[in-house]
């Protein structure tokens, strides 16, 4: 706890708040690839082991591109490549966690909801869609060369990212053609139908079909209580998010949507709790508070419905704020991008403080990957404009990146803010954080020992020395820090 | 609300379906026989100005009073220096169309047009043209003698502003009409803004970027002159919070209290609808009585919006346009000072979900009693197609028949090949422009032409439905007698209708109330209730024809 107060001590120096809770990391389990080491030019080999086959992919490696080609080859295997740890030079055996079924999903981003349209808006062109079309293109080899259900169902998920349902729904039906009982397939084929294509009537058999082969299948049960909802038929669409609640109570969506078919039929009394249980786990969920103060006010409690609705405006202007802020700092990023084209010919001065507003927002509502990018975007603003505000953006990225579990970033991050300021002791004790996230136990070790030579006086990194000992199987040098911690904390 | 408890009792009726004629109903592309051939364009250069995206809209309206519509279609062009002319088209009464523009005096150049509202402001009794610009708006005073004078900064409503759409209509019904100016964002044409993209491609940026810009409502001195009493009547309050991005407006009696509230259509804001206190000052009360937002929370992307009792309980609902993803919204006013988004329950949430709706008509286009609605489509992003397969830039308009029962089907397959076309629609305009007792529609399209569409009915084995066009001349009240609500009694059914001209995108419709009467030979009752509070009653009124009704100066 010590520990990682100290690493988030960092947010509250330049006064943000709200990270705390933090994002439920995915389950993994263990498994094996083999990666042939082979000079540039040559095959990569997937031994996905799970599924006792080899997939082979023609990718071109080059020396420097190697390991990113890896990463996408392993993204094609269905492997999670942000816990991935790739040692070109070292085993040909190397260890990892995946996701199985839904990685490719968590790369992608779940499909799209209403306002993905217009969101897409804003993107630069360089800044997306790569990773996208590169695993497309590598699942379109994968299916000329050995079709199989599951590169469709993640080609079929891709399309539907990409707001290109008719061919999400292709390459769907495919995976279902070639397994007939593949849940996920059936499920997110009812979805685009329903949310890609607006659909209802069509999307029903495929999502009852998903729900018959696994009666535990939740975001099925949503769908369809969803699907109800659109054809007005409100019990069964009652039945079927119930079903979903029962089966998972955190599913605030399906919270959400309940409350929403009992509004819809005019049962305010009945809505109201499940808002309120929407809030509770969601704070910030806006068509909640909009819900529930319909609610109060269609049952009388003028009072609940002007907190409830002055709530629901006021987090829906500081989601207008989030992005005008992030419009306009977007010409910062793309002036940085294209300094050298005459697109942008205006000599434009970043104000800095709308970054410290736009990060403070991102961070409020916990849109992690959208603080991180913004976090990236004002560290390079700053680095432009020499401002030493650089220093405390990448410390907050470090934060955020640490909180999100993505420790190989962190570990580069802190790694590069040590090579200037290598006796800041609190970088080492941050990198060594991120090294315990990647398990590697031996160099969290050094970092802690380095951060409690240069703070001795600090418990926190005592303890996370006892834990990083203990994982090695130290036990005498864990019991070493353990009471040196103790004696600090006394 | 103040509702007014007698009308509520003379306007509740159990609504039924109309007996008789379902007339087979075409609409046909006439426009190479009007000899109109305006093409809009919006100038645009390659540099994404967001301005370039809304089109513009037009009116129909009798401006020589000869009794023809007469159509006025507004153009765009370069936006700093368009030399397009916005066209006054003269209706000669035999189907076809003159450009009357230089003759009339309306052809000024160099502004960048939007909109257009109509009204007699002055009570001369003819009617007048108020045009909204990305620069200054326009009015222009009919002269009476054909010819047109633009008096926009002597009478004080050249509002600066990017205005959109705009209505006139007696706030506090003194018998003059005062004007609504609705505006869009701030945007500058000199300012480096970002960069937008959809997928890779360059495109205009969403308006979730620019700052909504407060409305105006000017007050008419009956002078000839108007105050601009937007703070004062609460449309801008002190803390700023009513800066939405309007596109579209229409000005109706929501609560019946026989004062005109006022709706506005907020792109990616939440819309607004303001009360009319009675006082000369409006109250918002979108939020509140849950027609702002989506029924789950979102402010959409208001475009186009109408106002008409599509089911026939005696309190006038609204219907909203928005953009692709989002569904158009039907917001039923449930007679209690709330709304409700029926959209899906009225079968018009999954069929507006792909497409992206600009003007929008409550008409009763078959004449069977009921309204039903005119959507007109087209997407603002010409490269959209490429970042996404399920909606298309170009799209069919929509023709939804209401089923007299809270829903309604989509018609567009049988109404005549128009609807199989796609194009990139922007304002509807819809009036009778060949005095046959149906309403035609004219369509704005994105740097094209516009559609002339011609209603045809027939009903293959007892003709044509019946009708009645009544046209309101007010005396004490405003001239247009527009506010002026008419409660017909046909049959089993009572139907309310509003004498106003702005509603849809950026347009304005024919002044006179076209009522459906179905198989009925004659209307039992029609009851007028006048902006200044004068009432009058007519019974049995043979239907098929043109009516003119004078505001009788003693009241009943």
């Amino acid at each position: 706890m010590a520990a990682k107060r100290r690493c988030l001590s960092i947010l509250y120096l330049v006064g943000l708040w709200a990270l705390s809770g933090l994002p439920v990391s995915a389950k993994t389990r263990g498994s094996r690839i083999f990666v042939s080491s082979q000079p540039a030019g040559a095959v990569v080999f997937i031994d996905r082991q799970h599924q006792g086959y080899t997939t082979p992919t023609a990718i071109k490696i080059t020396v420097e591109e190697q390991k990113q080609e890896i990463e996408i080859a392993l993204k094609l295997a269905g492997y999670h490549i942000k816990i991935l740890k790739v040692e070109l030079n070292a085993q040909p055996v190397i260890e990892l966690g995946d996701i199985a079924l839904d990685a490719i999903k968590s790369q992608v981003g779940a499909i799209p909801t209403q306002s993905s349209a217009s969101s897409t808006n804003q993107v630069d062109p360089n800044l997306i869609d790569t990773d996208l079309e590169q695993t497309k293109k590598l699942l379109l080899q994968a299916i000329a060369i050995e079709p199989s259900a599951n590169t469709y169902y993640y080609l079929g998920l891709i399309y539907g990212t990409q707001l290109q349902w008719q061919k999400a729904i292709v390459n769907l039906n495919q995976a279902i053609a070639l397994n007939p009982t593949y849940t996920q397939a059936f499920s997110k084929l009812g979805e685009g139908y329903l949310v890609g294509l607006a659909q209802a009537k069509t999307a029903i058999p495929f999502l009852e079909r998903a729900i018959q082969i696994d009666d535990q299948h939740i975001a099925s049960y949503r769908l369809l209580g969803t699907a109800y909802l659109h054809l007005h038929q409100h019990e069964q669409a009652i039945y079927h998010l119930t079903t979903a609640v029962n089966l998972e109570s955190a599913d605030v969506e399906s919270q959400y949507l309940l409350g929403f078919s009992y509004y819809q039929q005019g049962q305010f009394l009945a809505a109201i709790p499940c808002f309120e249980k929407v809030i509770q786990q969601d704070p910030f969920h806006i068509k909640a508070y909009f819900n529930l103060g319909n609610c109060y006010f269609r049952s009388g409690q003028m009072e609940l419905a002007q907190t409830a609705l002055s709530r629901f405006q006021e987090l829906n202007q500081e989601q207008q704020q989030i992005q005008i802020l992030n419009h306009y700092l977007l010409r910062d990023a793309q002036e940085l991008q294209y300094s050298q084209s005459s697109e942008i010919a205006v000599n434009h001065k970043a104000d800095l403080k709308k970054w410290d507003q736009l990060i403070n927002l991102l961070l409020k509502y916990q849109l992690w990957s959208e603080s991180i990018a913004a976090l990236e975007q004002a560290q390079k603003v700053a680095l432009k404009q020499q401002d030493p505000k650089q220093v405390g953006y990448s410390q907050l990225l470090g934060s955020v990146y640490l909180k999100t579990n993505a420790y190989p970033q962190a570990v580069l991050l802190y790694q590069e803010l040590l090579t200037n300021d290598p006796t800041n002791a609190e970088y080492h004790h941050c990198l060594g954080q991120a090294h315990m996230m990647g398990k590697d136990y031996i160099s969290a070790i050094d970092q802690f020992q380095l951060a409690t030579y240069l703070q001795p006086d600090q418990p926190g990194d005592y303890l996370n020395l006892a834990n990083a000992y203990r994982q090695t199987g130290n036990i005498s040098e864990a019991d070493v820090a353990w009471r040196a911690y103790q004696r600090l904390v006394r | 609300m103040k509702p007014d408890l007698v009308l509520l009792l003379l306007t509740l009726f159990v609504s039924s379906p109309s007996p008789g004629i379902e007339p087979m109903v075409q609409f046909i592309d006439v426009t190479a026989s009007t000899g109109i051939d305006f093409q809009y364009s919006n100038g645009a250069t390659g540099d994404y100005h967001l301005p370039e995206t809304l089109g513009s809209g037009g009116a129909f309206f009798d401006y020589n009073n000869d009794g023809h519509l007469d159509l006025y279609l507004v153009n765009s062009g370069d936006l700093t220096h368009s030399d397009m002319v916005c066209r006054l088209y003269h209706n000669n009464g035999d189907g076809t169309f003159t450009d009357v523009t230089t003759e009339s005096k309306m052809d000024s150049r160099g502004h960048y047009g939007q909109g257009v509202a109509t009204g007699d402001y002055d009570n001369d009794g003819d009617v007048d043209l108020y045009r909204t610009n990305f620069s200054a708006n326009h009015l222009y005073r009919n002269n009476g003698d054909g010819t047109f004078t633009e008096v926009g900064q002597q009478t004080s409503v050249a509002d600066p502003s990017w205005s959109t759409s705009a209505t006139f209509f007696d706030h506090d019904r003194d018998g003059y009409l005062d004007l609504y100016v609705v505006n869009y964002v701030d945007y500058s044409l000199t300012e480096a803004y970002p960069i937008c993209y959809d997928g890779k491609i360059r495109s205009y940026c969403h308006p979730r970027f620019f700052q909504g810009v407060p409305d105006r409502l000017y007050r008419n001195n009956g002078d000839g002159t108007f105050d601009d009493i937007t703070e004062r009547a609460g449309i801008e309050d002190p803390g700023g919070s009513h800066h939405g991005k309007g596109l579209g407006v229409v000005a109706a009696d929501f609560n019946n209290d026989r004062y005109p509230d006022i709706y506005v259509a907020n792109d990616d804001t939440p819309n607004y609808l303001f009360l009319n206190n009675g006082d000369g000052t409006f109250l918002e009360i979108g939020t509140f009585t849950g027609a702002a937002y989506s029924g789950d929370g979102v402010a959409e992307a208001g475009m186009g919006v109408d106002a008409g009792d599509y089911n026939g309980d005696g309190f006038l609902d609204v219907f909203v346009t928005n953009f692709s993803y989002e569904t158009n919204t039907l917001y039923h006013n449930n007679g209690d000072g709330t709304f409700s988004d029926v959209s899906y329950r009225a079968h018009l949430g999954e069929e507006s979900y792909l497409r992206l709706g600009f003007g929008t008509n409550f008409l009763d286009y078959d004449n069977d009693g009921d309204l039903d609605l005119f959507i007109a489509n087209g997407h603002l992003s010409p490269s959209i197609e490429q970042s996404t397969d399920a909606v298309t830039y170009a799209q069919p308009d929509q023709l939804f028949q209401n089923n007299g029962n809270g829903t309604f089907t989509e018609t567009s397959p049988s109404a005549g090949s128009y609807f199989q076309q796609k194009r990139v629609s922007r304002g509807s305009i819809m009036g009778d422009y060949d005095n046959d007792g149906d309403l035609d529609l004219v369509i704005t399209t994105l740097n094209g032409a516009i559609l002339f569409l011609r209603n045809q009915q027939e009903d293959q084995s007892t003709g044509r439905a019946n009708w009645l066009s009544l046209k309101t001349v007010g005396t004490v009240s405003n001239r247009d007698g527009i506010g002026t609500r008419l409660i017909f009694k046909i049959g089993s059914q009572q139907l309310i209708r509003e004498v106003r001209t702005s509603a849809s995108y950026l347009s304005s419709h024919d002044p006179r109330v076209l009522v459906g009467a179905s198989s009925y030979q004659s209307i039992d009752r029609i009851e007028i209730h006048w902006p200044s509070g004068i009432r009058q009653a007519l019974k049995d009124v043979p239907t098929n024809q043109h009516l003119k009704v004078v505001e009788n100066k003693i009241p009943e």
